[in-house]
């Protein structure tokens, strides 16, 4: 228990109880056991008053009315059904307590009311939300593997309709105040200095007419939704989540939950609610799913302290207006940045300012760019040609051609015009950050920043830390990062970084699969099934066949003794085997968003180069594919390139779309264990350095360490 | 039953050929849908020597009322075909069923004596319409229906999901749809002057764009789920999305015979009817239910019946479910072959109609059509020599 309680009773009116939400020392509440408690005593202390006539439920937290269930509490919990089940009735009992009040009861809800905060809200007769932007309500939880455990799934359709609910639930997304006022789930949308007075008002009317009297009546009843609407809203919406499900069960257990409990009331819908969330929680995508929650967490709260002190810079200039200079700036802009945007090329320039305006203020519910948010963003972008205008920012971030030469010419002038607290970075993915920091003036105040393709979308970002880098850089660089609403990680100075270093592995071993007569297809099918994007060899014609070539050749430089240099990959680039970009790679495209086809003239060359018939199962071409980039993150922590495992993981996700219910490369690992990793590997120990487990992990699988800490 | 003299007949009809609609590909795609509809009242009123002053109406059925048709298009094509600013203009929407609808609106006005020459039209100018805002539905509406019940391609997958449709069934059926009115087409230009010919020419398209006398079940196979994975429906086994207009002059008995106009049909019944959204398809049932039971007549007195075929997933679960005779239906193919522009649809099902009524020498048919969000509506004619 908590010295200082979470919750608060006053009573601004006489029979008017208030209970205000307020988490010590954190800020956001969180329902965590020990406040469900307090609320618990609470709630026995209002029911003996029978003065009472309305109870009023908020919070003091600005922003936050509650977050949710105690997510770390949870986890504690995973290897414990007995004691899950335990925490599932207790909140069943309490909300059960709070909704059977002989008094009305509401919700004032101001800021954000996820998951159990918005169950508890749902448990009461009436919410009042409020129409401030921070105020958004949802069930979250099938983005942890999970359905909503504490009569959710049982209320809510009973509120607001079935199907609204399975909408809500299935996919986890959340809602405005007005939203959620215009769909019933709140009575009133109010200014946030509003909201207790339009609660007491609101518990004075319920008091006097009794009316959530007969609305609980209503509400404890099943729901009115005839059956062929029903059958057809479980069809459609079991179509759409089929794909999924196989690895991420929830949603599609959400919907036949509540489609089954359509016709049942209340408590019995709350029953099957329980049962249904007990199947889901501890599973492997559960845990994966958790796992990846509390990596961004800590990536956001906890990881790079400095950072977090540190002041983010409030300009940025990006030099080079291609792709990537675009989506860095756009980014940058969106997040209220100062951007000025240069190029060499006027001509351009001025094409590219327009792109990036447009996709700063693009606004997906219209499909274009919001009108007015153009009109704000444009003061605060600049196309500029000179240097002076250049470095008149706090960062200069280059995303020019991938040249040494050029690179440090361009960085050489800008850094004699850099205002004394601004820093240099590169958005090279290639090139050390060290070698261009050989040729500046103050490499001190330099650092790569390595965004990925398209940046709109890919919230990760690289901070390369070179030999040189000063910790206030990365620091700063990391508030920018974050500033711009991106994960960064950061990653001592090396080839291929993180990322690109542990993909590389996993594109090799494609093909050396393909030497012992596996095809591009079965291959690719493998690696889709375990949760990819794309399969290796796909993703090798969408990269570009030379390009990964001119790749994989400076990591064969850095690890000659496990990396393979293959003839293959030549052959296919001297035959004009490009990849999607002319149409042919190691499948046919027949236009530039093509699937992907089988090419027997792909086919006839890759069959020169089998080795040798060894096909294998689908799982083991699984193993081979993923063992080597496990220990690839295995010798990345082993040389302390990252601050610890879970920037792997994240990066993973993040930067090369490792399936997140997978939970990344160590977290999959971990489910598997030491010894069956061990095993895994055991057919392939006579293929060379790459099969080589690095110590790191012979540590782990001995019980010596853990890999995601 | 209506006074005879007082029966709503329909003396003549027309059409534009139906175009895909297509921003770049579409045959009428750079001509207005208020144009499209003046072609058909011009072409009414030219060739039946018609007096502009007699026509107490002009009803037009428009389903997705946006730009030129947004602020009551059949004042304007009326206006545009130089019909007397004494003639008045309505605009009416019940989505597929908007041009049947206007011909029922027309039929009880006569019926009533409340009017006596109506031109009747129907138009869809479905090129550059923008799919239906996110926020159409009252978010309060999912009490009752999934909001997806807005995709009528969902609806057909359900149905075929519901009513055991298999993807060869609805492709037999696509297939037959084209060589129908393949066949029909050619047939009509050896045949012009025994009816009036159904197409108007405007500009110089003269034929529907979408029919595909050369498809084939192979082709048909070959084409992925238009709207859901491992679905059935595909854009093969649907309506396509269509350019087009079509008109009907419909009056009093006593006045055709008095203006000695040819009566092709009689008007005998209308119905109306509501389904479930989510089963929008087999709106038609009870539509044609309640007509026959106003007509008094059993299903086997119906000759030949036009079915509209928004997709055949439906077309089929009507037939099966509806116990239709499927040798009845759509006898010069359907909309699956020659488009859906959907206001115009009611009033090309009542000109594909008229024509098999005579062709075959039947006496009484029905048009029926499907509408989105669950309903149907039916028409029945009588054939008079």
């Amino acid at each position: 228990m908590p010295t200082q309680p979470t919750i608060s009773l006053t009573f601004p009116q006489p029979q008017f109880a208030l209970l205000t939400f307020d988490l010590p020392g954190k800020s956001a509440n969180i329902l965590s056991a020990a406040v469900m408690n307090e609320l618990a005593e609470h709630l026995q202390v209002l029911r003996a008053n029978t003065d009472l006539q309305a109870v009023i439920l908020t919070s003091a937290k600005p922003g936050t009315f509650i977050a949710g269930a105690d997510i770390r509490e949870f986890v504690g919990l995973m290897d414990s059904p007995g004691q899950v089940a335990k925490l599932g009735d207790r909140g069943h009992a309490i909300l059960a307590d709070l909704a059977t009040l002989p008094v009305v009861t509401i919700a004032a809800i101001d800021g954000i009311c996820l998951g159990g905060g918005l169950e508890l809200a749902l448990a009461c007769d009436r919410r009042i939300v409020t129409t401030n932007p921070k105020t958004q309500l949802g069930l979250p939880e099938v983005k942890l593997g999970l359905i909503p455990g504490w009569g959710g799934c049982a209320r809510l359709p009973r509120l607001v309709g079935l199907s609204t609910a399975v909408e809500m639930i299935t996919s986890g997304n959340l809602l405005s105040g007005e939203v959620a006022r215009d769909m019933g789930l709140a009575d009133e949308a109010v200014a946030p200095e509003q909201l207790l007075p339009a609660a007491i008002a609101l518990a004075q009317r319920e008091h006097a007419s009794g009316q959530f009297l007969r609305h609980r009546g209503q509400s404890s009843r099943a729901l009115l939704m005839n059956a062929t609407e029903r059958d057809f809203l479980r069809f459609t919406t079991a179509a759409k989540l089929s794909a999924a499900s196989k690895h991420e069960p929830a949603a599609m257990t959400a919907l036949n939950l509540l489609c089954d409990s359509a016709e049942v009331d209340l408590p019995t819908a709350l029953a099957r609610e329980r049962d249904a969330f007990a199947q889901l929680f501890g599973s492997p995508a559960s845990r994966a799913l958790v796992h990846v929650f509390l990596l961004q967490d800590h990536n956001k709260h906890d990881s790079q302290a400095a950072a977090l002190k540190a002041k983010s810079p409030a300009s940025v200039s990006v030099l080079g207006a291609g792709i990537m200079g675009i989506g860095i700036a756009a980014s940058a802009l969106r997040a209220g940045l100062q951007v000025r945007l240069g190029d060499a090329n006027q001509k351009v320039l001025t094409k590219a300012a327009e792109d990036c305006l447009l996709e700063a203020a693009f606004n997906p519910a219209i499909k274009s760019a919001d009108p007015a948010k153009l009109a704000k963003l444009a003061a605060k972008l600049s196309a500029v040609t000179t240097d002076a205008e250049l470095a008149s920012s706090d960062v200069v971030i280059e995303a020019i051609i991938e040249n040494l030469d050029i690179k440090i010419s361009v960085l050489r002038r800008l850094e004699e015009l850099l205002g004394p607290n601004a820093f240099l970075a590169s958005n090279t993915s290639s090139i050390p950050i060290t070698k261009i920091a050989a040729g500046l003036a103050r490499p001190e105040r330099f650092c790569g920043m390595h965004f990925f393709n398209p940046v709109k979308r890919m919230k990760l970002v690289e901070v390369i830390r070179g030999a040189q880098t000063s910790d206030e850089t990365i620091a700063a660089a990391v508030a920018l990062g974050r500033k711009m609403g991106k994960m960064p990680i950061v990653v001592a100075d090396g080839p291929g970084f993180l990322v690109n270093r542990l993909l590389s592995p996993y594109l090799n071993e494609a093909i050396e699969l393909l030497h012992d007569g596996h095809t591009p297809a079965e291959v690719d099918a493998a690696a889709v099934e375990y949760g990819m994007p794309l399969g290796p060899l796909a993703l090798y014609d969408l990269v570009g066949l030379d390009t990964a070539f001119y790749a994989g050749r400076t990591m064969f430089e850095a690890w000659p003794d496990r990396v393979r240099a293959s003839p293959l990959l030549p052959a296919l680039i001297k035959r004009g085997r490009l990849g999607r970009k002319n149409g042919k790679g190691f499948y046919a495209y027949l236009e530039a968003t093509s699937e992907p086809t089988d090419d027997p003239a792909a086919t006839e060359i890759l069959q020169k180069y089998i080795r040798r018939e060894d096909r294998v199962t689908p799982q083991q071409l699984q193993d081979r594919l993923l063992l080597p980039m496990l220990f690839e993150a295995c010798r990345v922590l082993e040389e302390g390139r990252v601050q610890d495992g879970r920037d792997i993981d994240l990066g993973v996700i993040f930067g090369l779309g490792f399936p997140a219910f997978r939970g990344g490369i160590l977290h999959w690992a971990q489910q598997q264990g030491g010894a069956e990793i061990l095993r895994k590997l055991e057919p392939w120990r006579d293929r060379g350095g790459r099969y080589e487990p690095p110590q790191l992990l012979l540590d782990w699988a001995a019980g010596k360490r853990n890999l995601t800490a | 039953m209506t006074n005879l003299s007082r029966q709503a007949v329909i003396v003549d009809g027309v059409r534009t050929p139906f175009g895909r609609a297509h921003s770049e590909k579409g045959w009428l795609r750079n001509i207005r849908a208020d144009e499209l509809v003046s072609d058909c009242l011009h072409q009414l009123a030219v060739r039946n020597y018609l007096d502009m002053e007699l026509v107490d109406d002009v009803i037009v059925g428009c389903a997705l009322q946006t730009g030129e048709t947004s602020l009551n298009i059949a004042r304007q094509a009326a206006l545009l075909t130089g019909l007397p600013d004494t003639c008045p203009a309505v605009t009416v929407n019940r989505l597929c069923g908007s041009s049947l609808q206007a011909l029922h609106y027309a039929v009880h006005a006569i019926e009533a004596g409340q009017a006596d020459v109506q031109l009747v039209a129907g138009v869809e100018k479905m090129t550059g319409q923008p799919p239906p805002p996110a926020d159409l539905f009252h978010p309060r509406m999912g009490m009752g229906v999934p909001p997806a019940a807005i995709s009528m391609g969902m609806t057909a997958e359900f149905l075929a999901y519901r009513y055991g449709i298999s993807r060869a069934e609805q492709d037999v059926f696509a297939l037959r749809s084209h060589q129908l009115a393949a066949a029909a087409f050619a047939a009509d230009r050896q045949a012009i002057g025994y009816l009036a010919p159904e197409i108007v020419c405007s500009g110089k398209i003269s034929s529907d764009q979408t029919i595909r006398p050369e498809t084939n079940l192979e082709a048909l196979a070959q084409l992925p789920p238009a709207f859901m994975r491992d679905g059935s429906v595909t854009a093969g086994n649907s309506s396509p999305r269509s350019d087009g207009a079509a008109a009907l002059l419909v009056m009093s008995r006593e006045r055709a015979l008095a203006l000695d106009l040819p009566i092709r049909a009689v008007v005998r019944a209308t119905a109306v009817a509501g389904v479930s959204p989510s089963e929008m398809g087999l709106g038609p049932i009870p539509a044609i239910e309640k007509l026959l039971a106003r007509a008094k007549l059993q299903p086997s007195d119906i000759g030949s019946i036009e079915l509209n075929e928004a997709f055949a997933a439906q077309a089929l679960a009507c037939i099966r479910q509806g116990q239709l005779d499927p040798d009845k239906v759509n006898r010069r193919g359907g909309a699956i072959a020659i488009g859906h522009p959907l206001g115009a649809s009611g009033c090309r099902l009542i000109l594909s109609l008229v024509h098999t009524l005579h062709s075959d020498a039947t006496e009484f048919g029905i048009a029926a059509m499907c509408i989105g969000m669950g309903q149907g509506i039916a028409t029945l004619l009588h054939r008079v020599d």
